[in-house]
């Protein structure tokens, strides 16, 4: 039989099978909000339909809405995940690589900073930042998002830099490498993929933060574009429509950042034996 | 590695240059913040401020709109008095809300301005109670929702011969005639419940009663009458509701209206009429509405105000702003789009259309009178308490769980009467 | 060596001079915060006052007196249960049949992950199209498949609320579980996996005694992950239901944020915020300590 070819093998078709039931399901939320996005205003409640036309004003009133808070957020979102994961990394170099007196305390401290529910920071947090002079800056968030990032940024960087044999530091320290320049030179590149993940997921944390973003800035010239998402919102009236379309245009910059990082997470012994 | 460098440089200096001047306010700026975030609320503080512009070229007015609404717009209040620098004017509801404001010393009165416009004979008697209060009045009320509406769906009623029920025999009837044609009689959400009790609390207690009961006068457990206004409450409106109401938000379950599958939607403002509009019903001749059996001398409402702060850099700049607000100008500005009535009794009506001239009317009638929603009238602690426990009765409208929650808030109610939290305004 | 210290003098400078930076934030950023909150729940004060009543432990009376709180402390139970089972467990098996090496893998990948990249009140507005009950997408399938009786109130019937929401998180957050097993898979190194084959071993018994046991960093941030969500678990709930009908499908986070904002009580809000923080403590403390040692083990 011709489809039984010899490279389609039967685990094969399962695993393909599954995926597919997989995607189809994860797609069809999805789909339902890019098939509002192309609805005229009297469609949108007509759930289960297809719109009749291609109906772009959704899109190009939603970009417009939040044209502003999208050059923000990209001006957040960039520099704070690097800076984020450049701290965590910093806490969980010593953390997974030397063993000292209280590590499991300090390790334990750093992740109690994720049960703190953010609600009950805000006003001590808008203390800090008025003091700081930062409020209504993007720098300022940028300080915010690295300080709450730390506890999820080391857990991450910790765990993976943990895999890292110890071997490789005793050959490195027999080769004349410093501390530090173990850091840079081996960790970093050998953690690589633990490096991506927690970039992709801090972007995407960063980008979509809604509560620090209203608290900490005021004015448009710093107002991320989670709280622009609002304007289409209020009590007695959603609009639906261009809300889809300026939610389309928000995914983008946090798929095209996973699309770039993705391609790190391999194994990272593979440089390491040259 | 340089290249990461420079990168970060590049972008330091994009940022760097956008960075905001600090000092916003300059002591000349009126600044306002609400909750009205999109659409035709946007809209009616944007045309309300265009029109002050027109009119005092000289004096700046900025707004900030803060997704979300009372307790958002509070959280962000907070933050900015904490910090020293409050706006000028925020939107508040009547009542309560205003007066923890001004308990906590936050509000500056506005009783020069109160008495200049003669506040107490422009408004009616049940908002002005609910703003005058410690010898001070506190805040200009902009509008007008009326809650106790029914709406109904005009074609339904015709095809079944039937007519806007006066009395609450008549209602059951309507009722009962529908179910057999197999049209669910009233669409709900959940969440909103508390709204659709106000009229048999009027019912049983009489509009003094339901006033006292805001002021946390009247026992719930030991007046009887309170239980028979559950009672009619169970009968006629959650035995009459549609099938999944809990699962339906308030616009979701506007559908159902739409579509002729559910006649009528109980007590849920004239925001719905909006939003019908919007959806293409033609008012009055697609549908229209009545005043709930009970209560058809009175609009039962809820009131946007502005209120002044304390600590504000522009406070006679915001008096003046205030002052037109409560103008006819500033009132008939600000209506036009928001899809309320006025709450100063002189505006003139033209720029209404059909469902709020019919409101309009109703409220300028002389034997009607004007009752704030509980909300304004109560502790919001309570509040908050007291809409769930009627949701949970309405989920599960058993004489057990009827017994669980009048014990449960006549036991918040002592509460909040030994703490001293219950306020007489008057009725 | 850098100074011509020992080894284990530098490594004493050099782990100090890594820590501080992120110390000190954590200082400023969590102590300051958490100990003013610790300060708040002993007192009364409606969020505005410029003046706070000190109460004792009235708070922490009320909120044990209240129905609310335990509803929702019950409901945080089983958004325990749920986030250490499902979450993971369907990140760890896409995870595991993406690496298999499928052809144009990263379609699904993207596929996967895509929804966590939504932002919240779309995925809320999105999920509450799928669940209307008259005529949302969930129940118009069902209809037109000929299975009406199956179709529910999804999120206005106590009994299935919480799960109906449940599923909506899956949806939104699987993403997170997924891209760390599949970092943590593809970090594995293949020459282990080849060596086993040869020997060979099937895919089951290669599974248990190899990628497993190497997944176990990962699994440690999942299940971290896993408990903090499922104490901290608000946002979609709040968007999708409000807790309600009524408080039916409350939580913590949610009784928290109503006390705090909804009733004007910040003081008896922060003391839910420091019940949340000892209950997460509580339960994840054990774990971290145990998985310490656990990934220790990994390395050697």
């Amino acid at each position: 039989m011709k489809w039984l070819r010899p490279s389609l093998s039967f685990e094969k078709l399962t695993i393909y099978l599954l995926l597919i039931f997989f995607a189809l399901l994860f797609l069809l939320p999805t789909f339902v909000a890019i098939n509002t996005a192309f609805k005229p205003p009297r469609e949108i409640w007509e759930v289960t339909s297809f719109p009749s036309q291609v109906y772009l004003e959704n899109f190009k009133e939603g970009l417009y809405k939040i044209r502003r808070g999208l050059v923000n957020s990209a001006l957040l979102a960039f520099p704070a995940m690097l800076i984020s994961t450049f701290i965590g990394s910093l806490a969980a170099y010593p953390l997974s690589q030397f063993k000292f007196r209280g590590d499991t305390a300090v390790y334990f401290l750093l992740l109690s900073g994720m049960y703190i529910p953010y609600q009950t920071v805000l006003i001590p947090l808008f203390f800090i930042i008025r003091r700081l002079g930062l409020y209504d800056t993007i720098p300022g968030l940028w300080l915010v998002h690295t300080a709450y990032g730390i506890p999820f940024t080391t857990l991450i960087l910790r765990n993976f830099f943990a895999t890292v044999p110890s071997e490789l530091m005793e050959a490195a320290a027999l080769d004349g490498c410093s501390l530090i320049g173990y850091y840079w030179k081996i960790l970093l590149p050998v953690g690589r993929s633990g490096i991506a993940a927690t970039l992709i997921l801090q972007f995407r944390a960063i980008w979509n933060e809604f509560l620090f973003a209203l608290t900490l800035t005021q004015s448009a010239k710093s107002m991320p574009v989670t709280v622009r998402l609002q304007s289409f919102v209020s009590m007695t009236e959603v609009h639906w429509g261009p809300l889809m379309g300026a939610t389309l245009i928000t995914i983008l910059p946090i798929i095209v950042v996973f699309l770039v990082f993705k391609r790190y997470f391999v194994t990272g012994l593979i440089g390491v034996y040259k | 590695m340089k290249r990461k460098v420079l990168l970060l440089v590049v972008l330091g200096i994009f940022v760097l240059s956008g960075l905001p001047v600090f000092a916003v306010d300059t002591g000349n700026v009126v600044d306002i913040w609400h909750y009205w975030t999109a659409g035709r609320e946007a809209q009616s503080i944007n045309w309300l401020m265009e029109s002050f512009r027109k009119k005092y070229p000289e004096i700046s007015v900025e707004d900030r709109a803060i997704p979300g609404s009372t307790a958002e717009l509070r959280q962000q209040l907070g933050v900015a008095f904490m910090g020293g620098n409050p706006p000028e004017l925020f939107q508040v509801g009547i009542g309560y809300g205003l007066k923890s404001y001004a308990d906590a010393g936050r509000l500056m009165p506005i009783t020069d301005v109160w008495t200049e416009i003669n506040g107490n004979k422009m408004f009616p008697e049940g908002i002005a109670k609910m703003i005058v209060f410690d010898n001070e009045a506190w805040a200009v009320p902009l509008n007008i929702h009326t809650i106790n509406t029914v709406w109904y769906n005009v074609n339904i009623f015709k095809k079944y011969n039937l007519k806007e029920p006066k009395t609450w025999e008549e209602f059951k009837h309507v009722c009962r005639v529908l179910k057999e044609k197999d049209v669910e009689p009233i669409a709900a959400a959940g969440f909103w419940s508390v709204y659709a009790l106000y009229p048999f609390l009027i019912t049983t207690l009489g509009p003094k009663g339901y006033a006292a009961l805001g002021q946390g006068e009247i026992s719930f457990t030991g007046e009887k009458k309170v239980r028979e206004a559950f009672e009619l409450f169970k009968e006629m409106w959650v035995d009459n509701l549609m099938e999944n109401w809990t699962g339906y938000s308030w616009a979701e379950a506007a559908q159902p209206l739409m579509k002729g599958k559910a006649a009528m939607y109980f007590c849920m403002g004239d925001w719905l009429a909006a939003l019908l509009e919007n959806e293409g019903m033609e008012p009055i001749k697609e549908f229209d509405f009545f005043l709930a059996p009970g209560t058809r001398n009175m609009i039962i409402g809820q009131v946007d105000a502005l209120a002044l702060t304390k600590g504000s850099d522009a406070p006679n700049l915001a008096k003046t702003f205030l002052e037109f607000c409560a103008s006819t100008e500033g009132q008939r500005a600000f209506n036009r789009y928001k899809g309320s009535v006025a709450a100063n009794l002189k505006t003139p009506s033209e720029f209404y259309g059909p469902i709020m001239s019919k409101i309009y009317h109703l409220l300028h009638k002389p034997e009607t009178q004007f009752m704030p929603n509980l909300s304004f009238l109560m502790p919001p602690d309570f509040y908050t308490q007291f809409y769930t426990e009627i949701e949970k009765y309405a989920v599960n409208p058993t004489d057990e769980t009827l017994d669980e929650v009048l014990n449960e808030l006549e036991r918040l109610r002592s509460e909040a009467f030994m703490e001293g939290k219950w306020v007489n305004w008057g009725w | 060596m850098k100074f011509g210290l020992g080894f284990r003098q530098e490594k004493s400078l050099a782990t100090m001079l890594f820590l501080a930076v992120p110390l000190s934030l954590f200082a400023v950023f969590f102590f300051y915060p958490i100990g003013y909150t610790l300060y708040l729940s002993f007192h009364e004060w409606n969020g505005i006052s410029p003046t706070m009543n000190p109460v004792g432990f009235k708070n922490y009376l009320n909120i044990a007196k209240s129905p609310h709180f335990r509803t929702a402390l019950l409901n945080n139970g089983k958004w325990f249960i749920f986030y250490l089972l499902f979450p993971p467990g369907l990140g760890l098996l896409l995870a595991l049949l993406i690496n298999k090496g499928v052809k144009k893998g990263g379609i699904f990948e993207t596929i996967f992950f895509l929804p966590n990249a939504i932002t919240l009140i779309a995925v809320a507005c999105i999920w509450r199209w799928l669940y209307t009950p008259g005529y949302g997408v969930f129940n118009e399938i069902l209809r037109r498949v000929g299975l009406p009786g199956w179709t529910q109130n999804w999120l206005g019937n106590p009994q299935i609320a919480t799960y109906s929401v449940m599923i909506a998180v899956l949806w939104a957050e699987v993403g997170v579980f997924f891209i760390i097993y599949f970092a943590g898979l593809r970090n594995i190194p293949q020459a282990l996996i080849d060596a086993a084959k040869l020997d060979g071993a099937s895919s089951f018994k290669i599974f248990k005694y190899i990628t497993w046991p190497m997944l176990a960093p990962s699994t440690v941030i999942v299940v971290a992950f896993s408990v903090i969500g499922a104490i901290k678990i608000f946002d979609l709930i709040y968007a999708l239901t409000r807790g309600g009908p009524a408080y039916f499908t409350s939580v913590l986070a949610v009784f928290m944020y109503e006390v705090s904002f909804n009733r004007f009580q910040m003081g008896q809000g922060a003391a839910v915020g420091v019940i949340l923080f000892l209950l997460a403590a509580a339960v994840i403390g054990p774990y971290l300590i145990y998985s310490t040692r656990k990934v220790e083990a990994v390395r050697q």
